[in-house]
């Protein structure tokens, strides 16, 4: 897990939101009912993480889940935290953006236990896909295209 | 094996030969082999093989092997990797999605190895970071093959909390034994999954109208 003194992290139990541009090198969909799926590059691990929203945080604030659609064409998936802790090295963290006024306040990063990540390691590569794997297999859509 | 019979026909060396020829039928473009006076390409996959007398000319000789097949799947493959090239090969190299020939074609005899006429059609896209992923998504049965820029692919089978991972290095073209295991494996998963499939959604094709 990662942790530091200044980290506020995600609570345990936690549903986090993630936005996924409707092309299909995002999101896909599944064999057998149809329903939309994460692709590997809807979850593309950048400098500062992945980011994602706090579900809880928006619903206490009483803000809809569907402005984390950026665009009516955008997906939004939602899943639990604890598919992330799953895989020990990562985490997520607590990570307010102030540029953006209208759901900032929820933005958290999954972030590994070194940062910034080296996708060039083997073993650091196999355990992000595999903890992205676990989060596109059990994550659904929450908003679709409109 | 369809290679010891591809290699019984021929009377001299051979040494192995890479790239696509040219007027060539599609399914045959995926292994090759060459001696003095001729190419043979076979498709270990589609277990068949032709003779070419040059890599120009096709004039062929069908080395009949067993277990005719239907090619359906690879004709989708075939559209689906053209569209990507189509789009993405050609793409300036900064951009997010661009591809480099040689990980299309690393990618392409992967699924050309692993898939056969049973195999349910996989989801073909960039991974935004230079390399290919095919996805088979059924309930909480997933598979994925990634081929990132570097010619390494990584095989990942999901079934609830089970993750299991095999790893391919390089070209596939090889008799590497290794890999030949891991291809075995990921053709054991890709059946698995298609029975899954074929029993839950008789109609899964429908889902690939426009492909």
């Amino acid at each position: 897990m990662v942790t530091s003194s200044t980290i506020t992290l995600v609570e345990d139990g936690e549903w986090l939101l993630r936005r996924a541009p409707n092309t299909s090198s995002h999101v896909a969909v599944d064999l057998i009912d149809g329903t939309p799926k994460m692709q590997p590059a809807a979850l593309k691990f950048d400098d500062d993480g992945i980011s994602v929203y706090r579900e809880k945080l928006l619903g206490a604030a009483g803000v809809a889940i569907s402005k984390v659609a950026k665009r009516p064409s955008d997906y939004v998936f939602i899943f639990e935290v604890e598919t992330v802790r799953r895989f020990p090295a990562f985490d997520a963290l607590h990570d307010p953006d102030e540029s953006d006024p209208e759901i900032g306040f929820a933005h958290s990063l999954m972030q590994f236990e070194t940062m910034p990540l080296n996708k060039k390691d083997p073993d650091i590569k196999e355990r992000l896909n595999q903890m992205r794997a676990a989060i596109i297999v059990s994550a659904r859509a929450v908003v679709v295209p409109t | 094996m369809a290679n010891d019979s591809v290699l019984s026909l021929c009377s001299e060396p051979l040494r192995e030969v890479e790239g696509v020829v040219p007027r060539l039928p599609r399914h045959l473009r995926f292994g090759g082999l060459a001696g003095p006076g001729a190419i043979l390409f076979f498709n270990p996959t589609a277990h068949s093989a032709q003779v070419a007398l040059s890599p120009t000319s096709y004039l062929a000789t069908d080395a009949i092997l067993p277990e005719p097949t239907s090619f359906e799947i690879f004709d989708y493959l075939d559209r689906s990797l053209s569209r990507l090239e189509r789009t993405f090969v050609s793409a300036p190299p900064d951009s997010e999605f661009a591809l480099k020939q040689a990980v299309v074609n690393c990618f392409r005899n992967i699924l050309y190895r692993a898939c056969d006429s049973r195999t349910v059609f996989p989801q073909l896209a960039p991974d935004g970071e230079g390399g290919l992923v095919a996805v088979w998504h059924a309930g909480e049965l997933m598979i994925q093959i990634y081929t990132d820029a570097e010619l390494h692919s990584e095989i990942l089978y999901v079934r609830g909390g089970t993750i299991k991972t095999l790893h391919v290095s390089g070209d596939v073209q090889g008799q590497d034994p290794k890999q030949q295991e891991s291809i075995g494996e990921l053709r054991s998963w890709l059946l698995e999954l298609s029975k899954h499939v074929n029993k839950n959604n008789p109609g899964w094709q429908r889902l690939f109208s426009d492909s």
